[in-house]
């Protein structure tokens, strides 16, 4: 430690002037704000942090390079390390010191530059330390976070503690400085070995792009970002080990030491980029019994298929198809994907949906499995589609797929990505296709007032387009199965009520004090609309001409959510009603599980207008709005469950996290 | 020859040392004593450097391996080196500490540091304690080296070259120096030199490499015994001798040998007394006269017909 210490000293004391030329030009910050100019436009604290951070940033890359390249380089190659390898000083010793050294002088400077500026807001600076945040502190962390960008921001879920982001500034800062030494090593030593390095170096990259490109084509944020994790300590050990053993067995031979720098750098991370590569594979290998946790839920209408999402290996959020009889899945991508778009078609067909890589430029993918066949894989689609689409809308029989832009409406043969019909139109919305051969859609054209909102259809075998009607300005709560109703909240004039959907005529005005949460349809066209507050939940249940026929209330439920029928006029509807098991409930679990405890299913009969219990701790899953025999309902452990209310019987389809398995039957009906 | 029957100082075993394809040192061996002063002489080029790169464990030697201490060099080299004191050909310390400061930092690196006789040392050679090194003049900054490696109460002292370029006052500075340093404690030298008149007076021992070979190695009294510097004339009309008397020389080993008219003076590598008794009771030999060679004759002759050889 002795030696060390007076190593580090020897160092810092000879570049000594850094920190001088440091802390004269954190003054710089102080006299420009004196200077004429700036007052009109800028504040002077504006201009004191501006040029603090100018300053920080450029002079921190010049220090970072100037002490990168010559820890020990300029005194290796100018033959003047011979002086400590006379002395009992260990090479580890050497190179240490002089690392520490670099990074002290580096840190330092940038402190330097940036503590009078800082030090005149001191609230700020209070700021930063109590929470880690401050706006007009940043000259001080403005260097690690110009060199860090996409690490800390892009890669952690939340902004880590201000002690673990100066921990990651400081690795990442003393990583670029050893980069920087070992670059110029390698440029010094001027051998043929260069070649090899460059060779190593395109090996290693190519290698790790291709592990990086398949986390991201599969979406695999997570194992990403552990990746990243596991990277970035690993490229610090490996170049430490590296710029160390350079110095411990090439000495003052410069030719040897970049020999050994370069047979101990490139073999250790070549075995990272082959762990990552490997763990790249492994994380984009999930099966359906990897999920963890059920986040995402979604039955197919005829209910043979399952969509289920959650946590899986290495804590991605996985997206797979699950066939509900046979078991059989598919690892479809990343949840978050599926959450972009995703459809069954309405026979089942067809699972169509639209992943993206997150990472600029944009590039979205359709794809789309053909459940007709169930061996058949998930393929990717030539449907070209930016992020700029949306509003995609999937055929009954899933042979076709609508996508709005800004300015057009596009339809496009799911098969054979061909373009069926494309449409100006201004700002689509509502994209269906209402009957075979048609595509419907709203498009909001401004008039001599104000703007409307005009229904038009396609006929996609003449490609003609037609106005089938206006409505007000406004938005599609909910349209009913079948499509030729809607009820509808108009903006412009203020209006509620039914409507028809291809005519836009107003069928029956639903006046009400307030807009209604949410709406539904049955089957047969009445329809039930929830109103909510806090705790109080309405249920009104409506004629198929817009007349009230019941209205239910419940105190104390602060959520509902629909499935679909058990039988014509009886819906299932699960209530958060148990406020108790809620309670219990922490503010992490709420955020990650779609599903709470605390959920009861009940049958809203709008024959009889009145609610009746099913089953505590299930609800119905996905919701399909366009089928009457629903089945598939979401336990409280997260399965997914098969369930005949009228029998009690009980099928478990998907049982993340290998919760244990009960034979006790859920409550009959 | 070799001291073989005391522990080795260094031991220097079948060394090799290569350059890519070029060889700067081929099978060499030494042996040195505790308390010599070992001499390694020979022309630039000739593997001295590297020899001494591979003692201090600066270079890993491509063949064979050296001790010093009894320990492997390259391996126990930060070791050896609390023991070792250096002087490099080319002083090598930080040029923006001045002596003093030079001082404070190696008396954090040996725990047996003199810093009293350091500043002392430095006092006497009146080199400025203040002045960066890097604005010393040579002298000063061989001189700086000098009282660095001492200060540390070496058991060994290794100088490669250190009065290169040094003007007469400098060098003399240097061997009093030393010359003090080894009446004063038990201390090993090993150093290399041009200078052979200048170490001829302190050396104990010495080694001659050529072409990274070593041609000999052996004590320096020994060498003064072996090779002496003879001149006779020749009696004319006796026998038919050769003109050059070589042939008169039969069993001296003679490396040189110049004719001047009837005077012959030659250096022989194989002195002794009963060959040259022989050549005293020769009828053609007149005025015969001996007299021991320089340290700088052995290694120039000795380094010639090594060249002459190996051509």
């Amino acid at each position: 430690m002795r030696v060390f210490s007076a190593l580090v000293w020897r160092e810092v004391f000879e570049r000594r002037l850094l920190l001088v030329t440091s802390f004269f030009l954190g003054l710089v910050p102080l006299i420009v704000p004196l200077m004429p100019g700036h007052a009109q436009r800028y504040t002077p604290e504006e201009v004191r942090f501006a040029v603090a951070f100018v300053l920080v940033a450029l002079f921190g890359a010049v220090a970072l390079l100037m002490l990168g390249s010559n820890i020990v380089g300029r005194d290796l190659s100018e033959g003047r390390l011979g002086f400590y390898f006379s002395r009992p000083v260990s090479p580890w010793a050497l190179w240490l010191s002089r690392l520490t050294a670099a990074g002290l002088l580096l840190l330092g400077a940038v402190f330097l530059i940036a503590a009078p500026t800082a030090a005149l807001d001191l609230d700020s600076l209070g700021s930063l330390a109590r929470t880690g945040e401050s706006s007009r502190a940043w000259p001080v962390m403005g260097l690690g976070e110009l060199y860090t960008p996409g690490v800390i921001q892009a890669t952690l879920p939340h902004m880590p503690p201000l002690g673990v982001r100066l921990l990651i500034v400081s690795g990442l800062l003393l990583l670029l400085l050893v980069i920087v030494h070992i670059v110029s090593s390698i440029v010094r030593a001027r051998s043929l070995w260069l070649l090899a390095d460059l060779a190593a170096l395109a090996l290693i990259v190519s290698l790790g792009w291709a592990a990086r490109d398949l986390l991201v084509r599969e979406q695999a944020l997570g194992a990403l970002t552990w990746a990243e994790w596991f990277l970035l300590p690993w490229s610090l050990g490996a170049t430490l080990l590296a710029g160390g053993m350079q110095l411990a067995q090439g000495r003052t031979d410069v030719r040897r030491g970049h020999r050994v720098l370069s047979l101990t750098l490139w073999p250790v991370l070549l075995l990272a980029v082959l762990v990552f590569g490997a763990y790249a594979r492994w994380a984009t290998s999930s099966t359906i019994e990897d999920l963890d946790a059920l986040m995402h839920a979604q039955a197919s209408p005829d209910e043979a298929w399952v969509l289920a999402g959650g946590t899986a290996r290495a804590g991605s959020a996985d997206a797979f198809l699950l066939a509900s009889r046979s078991g059989t899945s598919w690892r479809l991508g990343s949840l978050g994907m599926m959450r972009t778009w995703s459809d069954f078609s309405a026979d089942g067909s067809t699972l169509a949906w639209v992943r993206c890589e997150t990472f600029s430029p944009p590039v979205c993918e359709v794809w789309a499995k053909d459940l007709r066949d169930p061996a058949s894989p998930p393929r990717a689609t030539e449907v070209p589609i930016t992020r700029r689409s949306h509003l995609m809308a999937l055929s009954d029989d899933g042979s076709l797929v609508a996508f709005a832009e800004s300015k057009r409406l596009v339809v496009y043969e799911l098969a054979s990505a061909r373009v069926v019909a494309a449409v100006d139109a201004q700002y689509p919305e509502a994209v269906t296709f209402p009957s075979p051969g048609k595509v419907r859609f709203h498009e909001n054209v401004e008039g001599s007032e104000r703007w409307s909102t005009r229904i038009r259809q396609v006929d996609l075998a003449t490609r003609h387009v037609i106005d089938t009607g206006r409505l007000p300005r406004g938005r599609v709560l909910r349209r009913s199965p079948h499509r030729d109703l809607m009820i509808f909240a108009g903006v412009f004039p203020t209006s509620f009520g039914l409507y028809d959907g291809e005519t836009g005529e107003a069928l029956a005005d639903l006046t009400v004090r307030r807009l209604p949460t949410s709406a539904r349809f049955f089957v047969d066209g009445r329809s039930v609309l929830t109103f909510q507050d806090a705790a109080t939940l309405e249920l009104v249940v409506l004629s198929s001409e817009g007349k009230e026929l019941h209205r239910i209330k419940r105190f104390g439920v602060p959520g509902a959510r629909f499935g679909g029928e058990m039988t014509p006029g009886r819906m299932f509807v699960a209530l958060r009603d148990d406020i108790a098991k809620q309670s219990r409930l922490t503010e992490q679990q709420i955020s990650t599980r779609a599903e709470h405890p605390g959920w009861t299913t009940y049958v809203l009969d709008a024959d009889a207008g009145e609610l009746r219990r099913l089953v505590a701790g299930v609800v119905p899953l996905g919701a399909p709005t366009r089928l009457l025999d629903d089945r598939l309902f979401l336990a409280e452990d997260e399965s997914v469950i098969r369930w005949t209310p009228e029998t009690g019987e009980q099928q478990i389809i998907l049982r993340p996290g290998g919760h244990g398995e009960s034979d006790e039957p859920l409550l009959p009906f | 020859m070799n001291d073989v029957g005391r522990e080795a100082v260094i031991e220097v075993t079948s060394l090799g040392v290569r350059y890519g394809e070029a060889v700067a040192l081929h099978d060499v061996s030494l042996h040195v004593a505790p308390g010599s002063v070992h001499a390694l002489l020979g022309r630039n080029g000739a593997g001295k450097s590297s020899l001494v790169r591979c003692l201090l464990g600066h270079r890993k030697p491509s063949a064979g391996r050296i001790e010093l201490f009894g320990r492997d060099s390259w391996r126990y080299r930060r070791r050896a080196m609390e023991f070792l004191g250096v002087v490099p050909e080319e002083p090598d310390a930080p040029p923006s500490m001045s002596a003093r400061q030079l001082g404070r930092f190696s008396a954090r690196l040996y725990p047996l540091w003199e810093a009293g006789s350091y500043l002392a040392r430095l006092q006497r050679f009146e080199v400025p304690l203040n002045t960066p090194f890097g604005r010393l003049s040579k002298g000063e900054k061989a001189q700086v080296m000098l009282s660095l490696a001492l200060a540390s109460r070496p058991r060994l002292l290794v100088l490669d070259d250190p009065t290169l370029g040094l003007d007469a006052v400098a060098r003399r500075a240097v061997y009093e120096e030393l010359v003090v340093e080894l009446a004063d404690r038990d201390l090993t030298v090993f150093l290399t030199s041009h200078d052979l008149p200048g170490i001829e007076s302190i050396a104990t021992g010495v080694a001659v490499l050529q072409a990274g070979e070593l041609l000999l190695d052996e004590p320096l009294e020994d060498l003064k015994q072996r090779f002496r510097r003879l001149a006779f004339g020749r009696v004319e009309g006796l026998g038919d001798r050769d003109r050059d008397g070589a042939d008169l020389l039969d069993g001296l080993e003679p490396l040189e040998v110049k004719a001047r008219g009837r005077g012959i003076e030659a250096l022989v590598a194989r002195f002794d007394e009963s060959a040259f008794e022989r050549l005293r009771s020769t009828p053609d030999v007149d005025g015969l006269e001996v007299w021991p060679a320089s340290l700088e004759e052995i290694v120039i002759a000795t380094t010639e017909a090594a060249g002459k050889g190996a051509r």
